[in-house]
């Protein structure tokens, strides 16, 4: 979620412009769960 | 027949808001209702104005939520982003045979990995995005297989 609510009004909030180094790192390093990708993909959606 | 209805600026009108109020049903709480409304009312706005896409998940007979998808990046890393979830009081944390027996906000972060793996192969994406509204969410999404970007709040699967 990208919305926050601030003095009664709906704000959106954009994920960060510049990470630090570590933050990169964490990005970067992260691994793959294949097992997840593999059921979200093997499913069918039916769009309309 | 389960079907995920799309919202785009080509088919929203201004009653897309009313329409989607009227079909899913919203926290018991007043407080949590009226944050929900506002929510909604401006992703709705959003759509029509083509910052988002919609997904609403239903069939005949129920509507268990939506999730609205837009294009973002972290850093300098493309990635899609989960402007909204949704879903429905009624079904909240409760597995549903008619999705496969999973939950209805998972069913719907599984069909955004799908779509930004579509993404991906078409333009190139690494990463689906999220801000979680509290440490709850934070916790559910952590189970659904989410990263917490360090001392950032937003959080990540690598694709």
């Amino acid at each position: 979620m990208a919305l926050i609510i601030q003095d009664k009004q709906v704000v959106y909030i954009a994920p960060p412009v510049k990470l630090t180094k570590d933050e990169k790192k964490v990005l970067e390093n992260a691994s793959v769960n294949h097992k997840l990708i593999k059921k979200a993909t093997s499913r069918k959606y039916k769009i309309v | 027949m389960l079907e995920l209805k799309k919202y785009n600026a080509t088919n929203a009108n201004y009653r897309l808001a009313i329409d989607i109020l009227s079909n899913l049903k919203l926290s018991d709480n007043l407080d949590n209702a009226e944050r929900e409304k506002l929510f909604i009312e401006d992703i709705c706005k959003r759509v029509q104005k083509n910052g988002t896409v919609l997904y609403l998940l239903r069939d005949e007979d129920e509507t268990f939520g939506f999730i609205a998808l837009s294009v973002s990046s972290i850093d300098t890393f493309p990635s899609l982003q989960v402007d909204y979830i949704f879903v429905s009081e009624s079904y909240r944390g409760v597995c549903l045979e008619k999705l496969s027996d999973t939950k209805t906000s998972t069913y719907l972060i599984e069909f955004a990995i799908e779509i930004a793996k579509e993404i991906q192969d078409q333009v190139g994406l690494r990463y689906l995005v999220l801000l979680p509204d509290n440490d709850r969410l934070q916790s559910v999404y952590k189970v659904m297989g989410f990263q917490v970007l360090a001392k950032q709040e937003w959080m990540f699967i690598k694709l």
